[in-house]
């Protein structure tokens, strides 16, 4: 790794990035705010320094710092899996003024299946990671990633129905 | 129509977060490049107010935190709210030098308007002027609380001298001022014990007179530096009749509460325990490494549980303890529940901004940043009303995160209870004076015999069968991921408690695997070409070549005790050669359908078709209404009993040859592939909630120890009337599994609602979705289940004698109310909407004039 940026180069970047960083989060989260801001700065922070100054996209670069945050943010909640989830990262969607009447209803959708279904979801048709690549994330065999992915296909269908267009 | 699978494919577009956000992340950017080294100092502005919004990451914010307890040098009152108190405990084993003022760190331990010094209101107490507190624990009627007006000491120690004070009825009085610096309290029921700093000494403290009745001096059995053997006391608490005095040196002194004596010290391994709890039937200390020590009290023998995260601090309450820390090396935090009868059930996210865990009353509950306080509690295991019986919603805002939360909106009405992460919403405060019923479930504590381990590693899904005499295990895979499939096995001896290595097998090892025990043979095969059968007694493997079948992840084929049936492949095999005759034409097969043998039928654990060897024929079994996904049966040898990963059951009848819906398992069940196998008459499932039992004569689930921590890949092995398990280790079940009946705390409580509390929305409630269950015990007469339904409590029904109600708040994420009875000739479902709140169940009891009540919360969503 070369060296890192400076406080000058960093801050530009931080101006270039944040929205990039915070929409790629903010989808992911359901439109949660505060949970997305969390997980922003989060990636910012395990940045700093660490981000190389001769690096070819920083962008990709904080995408990807990005989505490890959201792959151990419901990483963590999988380990509670049994415990009720009752939507409080769902609270509070935080909806920018040009999302589309689909864009919001897709990712309140999203937001409303369960975790694996969504970390599954996420990775394959959000991020276009093969299956094989969503199955090493979430530890879980091919099949069962399929399985886990049709599910979640269905339940993201009931969810999207349910979900009012307001 | 819109597929919302194809816009998950839209690009993801650049937002720009609030002005607020930006700039603060801003200023934590410049603080972490100055604290990071990687660039020169910048001018911070208000660095402050950053912490406080956005919590620190790492260690470092633990120490922001820390000086709570001790930082009040310079206030000249300091008050602490009783709610607190168990938090405080928790937070007193700090050493570190104060930095912070709790007047302005949150509200959940400073008043804006402190009543007089020296005063005692029940709630609140107030130390005369100059006093900071050290350390502070309860008894029936006030607070124990050791405290300093000295100034803060230049090496971080604790103050040479430190008072001992009472806050009983409506004053706070001093006891006595003890030296070689004080930094522990504790009560035993009539007398303060402090453990003292410097000396590692414990005196026991008349709390009327100041005396000191006594002291003790534990020393360590191996000395740390030259022969310093002192205990440097990191906590001390009194219970299970004797004071347990705790020093990260690595080891636990117990000592006689009456002869000042010490009886045993338990050798831990320093540096790591951290925090001491006294649980209902064992001692507990937390460590650093990811571990929870319970110790026996009557023997001293211990007890190790492994955690997924740090344990940083610990608390009991009922037959429950609960361990919280920092996972792996991040910000966030978890706590890991653990019953003292089962071990650990389950590991609760608490998130970044929590600060510590505490009792409140006989709450437990995870202290965030904020200055909110959250209920943990674990739905699967224990549950209660989550929140306060009496709601007092403040103004406080702020990043409450996680744990059991309940959170009150901007209208005040109920929008969320649950585990999960939010925040900037108002937060109630609890009134602790109230009881919380706690209704347990049926759980069983069997012995297990550890016996030798396999020879490989852990694996899963491997093959694993009995073979009358023997348990054979073979192949598998890495657990918890993909990978290449192992190819070796070996067979235990249980005569001889040994395992043999059993010689390679003799086909290429690749993809899904089948196998079948014919009896004399573990028939195992993976692609069409090829098989291989391993016998045990010749210890050898022979080949088969032209194997019709193909291996598949889910169970198709069975061993009819003369050939094999695929029913996925359509065909009947001989296993002497892979010789194969097709048989009927299948109807469709859900793609994921297990099969199981009765005898007669090839069973699909789906519902639906069945095949009849005996005459070539399929038949219509009905639906059962499981999952068409990851449905496990077992075979119980009058029935089977099926369920899917969704906690439904199912039952097939095959005199009637006809599948029956069962009411759904009354633990949260993960989603996983279930292992089912029978066990007698008792069908045992291994799923994320634990090891559960079911006593299908008396559609009774029970939760059952297990040694080690439940996972995915444990494997059951029946054995005859015998059970043995497969996680890596192998063990045996030494003792039935018996069911200890439910018990609900005897204590009527009223649940008032909450001000101001509305529905917010449109109900989701509908006949399908989620339950809410109660479950009482034989020796309650009567019951009667009402539900607070929008402004008044409606009677869902009377329940008779013997009757079994469960209790069960959320299932699935989703709220409802189910009332099920289990009298007579069946199962009786009663559904509320999900305009209810609260459901209460009330009982009379062999106890004349005795009433039992519990309740369950249902939350607006």
């Amino acid at each position: 790794m070369g060296e890192a940026l400076d406080t000058a180069a960093f801050e530009a970047l931080y101006e270039r990035l944040l929205p990039i960083v915070y929409g790629y989060l903010l989808r992911r989260v359901g439109g949660n705010t505060l949970l997305a801001e969390d997980l922003t700065q989060e990636t910012f922070l395990s940045a700093v320094g660490g981000l190389p100054a001769t690096v070819q996209s920083p962008e990709a670069w904080m995408i990807t710092i990005a989505r490890r945050r959201f792959v151990d943010h419901l990483r963590r909640k999988g380990r509670a899996r049994h415990v009720p989830m009752v939507g409080l990262d769902r609270a509070v969607p935080g909806w920018p003024p040009d999302w589309t009447s689909d864009e919001r209803r897709v990712t309140l959708a999203l937001a409303q299946v369960d975790d694996a279904q969504r970390l599954a979801l996420t990775l394959h048709h959000v991020d276009d990671l093969p299956v094989a690549e969503v199955a090493a994330i979430i530890d879980r065999s091919i099949s069962a990633t399929e399985s886990l992915l049709a599910r979640a296909r269905r339940s993201l269908r009931a969810a999207f129905d349910e979900v009012a267009d307001d | 129509m819109t597929d919302p699978v194809e816009l998950l494919a839209l690009p993801d577009r650049p937002i720009a977060p609030s002005d607020r956000f930006r700039a603060t992340l801003r200023r934590r950017i410049r603080q972490e490049m100055v604290r990071d080294g990687s660039t020169p100092a910048v001018t911070t502005g208000q660095a402050g107010a950053i912490g406080e919004m956005y919590p620190l990451s790492g260690p470092q914010q633990h120490r922001r935190w820390r000086p709570l307890i001790a930082a009040t040098l310079g206030a000249l009152l300091v008050v602490i709210a009783i709610g607190a108190v168990g938090l405080w405990a928790a937070f007193s084993n700090r050493r570190e030098t104060p930095s912070q003022d709790p007047a302005t760190s949150n509200g959940t331990v400073a008043t804006s308007t402190p009543p007089e010094p020296g005063s005692y209101d029940g709630t609140t107490a107030v130390l005369p002027e100059g006093f900071s507190p050290i350390d502070v624990t309860t008894f029936d009627s006030g607070l124990v609380i050791l405290a300093t007006d000295a100034p803060p000491t230049d090496d971080g120690l604790p103050s040479v001298t430190a008072t001992l004070f009472i806050a009983e009825s409506d004053t706070v009085r001093p006891v006595v001022t003890l030296e070689e610096r004080p930094n522990r309290v504790a009560w035993d029921g009539s007398n303060a014990w402090v453990a003292h700093f410097e000396t590692g000494r414990v005196s026991k403290i008349d709390p009327a007179t100041g005396h000191v009745l006594g002291t003790v001096q534990p020393e360590l059995a191996e000395p740390v530096a030259g022969d310093d053997r002192r205990f440097i006391p990191n906590d001390l608490e009194a219970g299970l009749g004797s004071v347990w005095l705790l020093t990260a040196r690595g080891a636990v002194a117990q000592i006689d509460a009456a002869d000042i004596v010490v009886d045993r010290v338990v050798p831990l391994v320093a540096p790591h325990p951290s925090d001491l709890a006294i649980g209902s039937t064992r001692v507990w200390v937390s460590q650093s490494d990811g571990a929870l020590v319970g110790i026996d009290p009557g023997s001293g023998a211990t007890t190790t549980y492994p955690l997924s995260h740090e344990g940083r601090q610990v608390v009991a309450s009922g037959n429950s303890v609960f361990v919280w820390g920092s996972v792996d090396t991040t910000s966030d935090t978890a706590v890991t529940i653990v019953n003292e009868g089962i071990g650990p059930v389950g590991v609760v996210d608490t998130g970044s901004a929590a600060r510590g865990i505490g009792t409140i009353g006989d709450r437990v509950g995870v202290l965030f940043e904020d200055g909110s306080f959250s209920d943990v509690y674990y739905s699967g295991v224990e549950l209660g009303p989550p929140a306060a019986t009496t709601w007092a919603p403040t103004a406080r805002t702020g990043r409450g995160i996680a744990g059991a939360l309940l959170q009150l909106g901007p209208g005040g009405q109920v929008s969320t209870i649950g585990l999960a992460a939010a925040g900037g919403a108002q937060i109630p405060v609890m009134d602790v004076t109230e009881p919380r019923p706690i209704a347990e479930r049926y759980v069983s504590s069997p012995d297990w015999a550890h016996l030798a381990p396999p020879p490989f590693e852990n694996r899963w899904p491997a093959a694993s069968v009995w073979t009358g005499s023997e348990v054979i295990v073979f192949g598998g895979g890495p657990v918890g991921a993909g990978g290449q499939a192992y190819d070796d096995g070996a067979r235990y001896d249980p005569a001889r408690d040994e395992w043999r290595v059993m010689p390679p097998i003799p086909i290429t090892v690749a993809g899904e695997p089948s196998w079948v025990w014919t009896g004399t043979e573990l028939m195992v095969w993976y692609s069409e070409g090829s098989a291989a059968a391993y016998s045990s007694e010749a210890d050898a493997w022979r080949t088969i070549d032209d194997w019709p079948l193909s291996g598949t992840f889910y169970r198709r084929a069975i061993w009819t005790g003369s050939e094999i049936i695929d029913v996925g492949a359509g065909l009947a095999v001989e296993p002497a050669d892979g010789s194969a005759r097709s048989i009927a034409p299948a109807p469709a097969i859900p793609g994921r359908a297990e099969a199981v043998w009765t005898g007669d039928l090839v069973v699909l654990s789906t519902g639906g078709p069945a095949y009849r060897p005996a005459t070539d024929e399929w038949i219509d079994t009905g639906p059962n209404g499981l999952t068409d996904l990851a449905s496990e049966a077992a075979w119980t040898g009058r029935d089977i009993i099926a369920v899917d990963y969704e906690s439904g059951v199912a039952r097939f009848d095959p005199a009637g040859e006809r599948w029956e819906a069962l009411s759904s398992i009354p633990f949260n069940f993960g989603e996983w592939l279930p292992d089912t196998q029978r066990l007698g008459d008792t069908v045992v499932v291994v799923s994320w909630s634990g090891v559960l039992a079911y006593q299908r004569d008396e559609g009774l689930w029970t939760h059952f120890a297990f040694p080690t921590a439940v996972d995915a890949s444990i494997r059951l092995i029946p054995a005859g009337d015998e059970l043995y398990a497969f996680d890596g280790g192998f063990h045996r079940l030494e003792t039935p599994i018996t069911a200890a009946p439910l018990r609900m705390v005897v204590r009527d409580v009223i649940v008032d609602r909450p001000p101001g509390w509305e529905p917010d929305g449109e109900p989701i409630a509908t006949a399908t979705a989620t339950t809410v269950r109660f479950r009482h015990s034989n020796s309650v007469s009567e019951c009667t289940v009402t539900v607070d339904d929008t402004d008044a409590w409606r009677a869902l029904g009377a329940l008779p004698p013997g009757d079994v109600i469960s209790v069960q708040p959320v299932v699935g994420g989703k709220p409802i109310v189910m009332v099920e009875t289990s009298s007579g000739s069946g199962v009786t479902l009663s559904w509320a909407p999900l305009s209810t709140k609260i459901a209460q169940v009330r009982c009379a009891t062999s106890q004349e004039g005795e009433e039992v009540a519990a309740y369950a919360w249902v939350p607006w969503q």
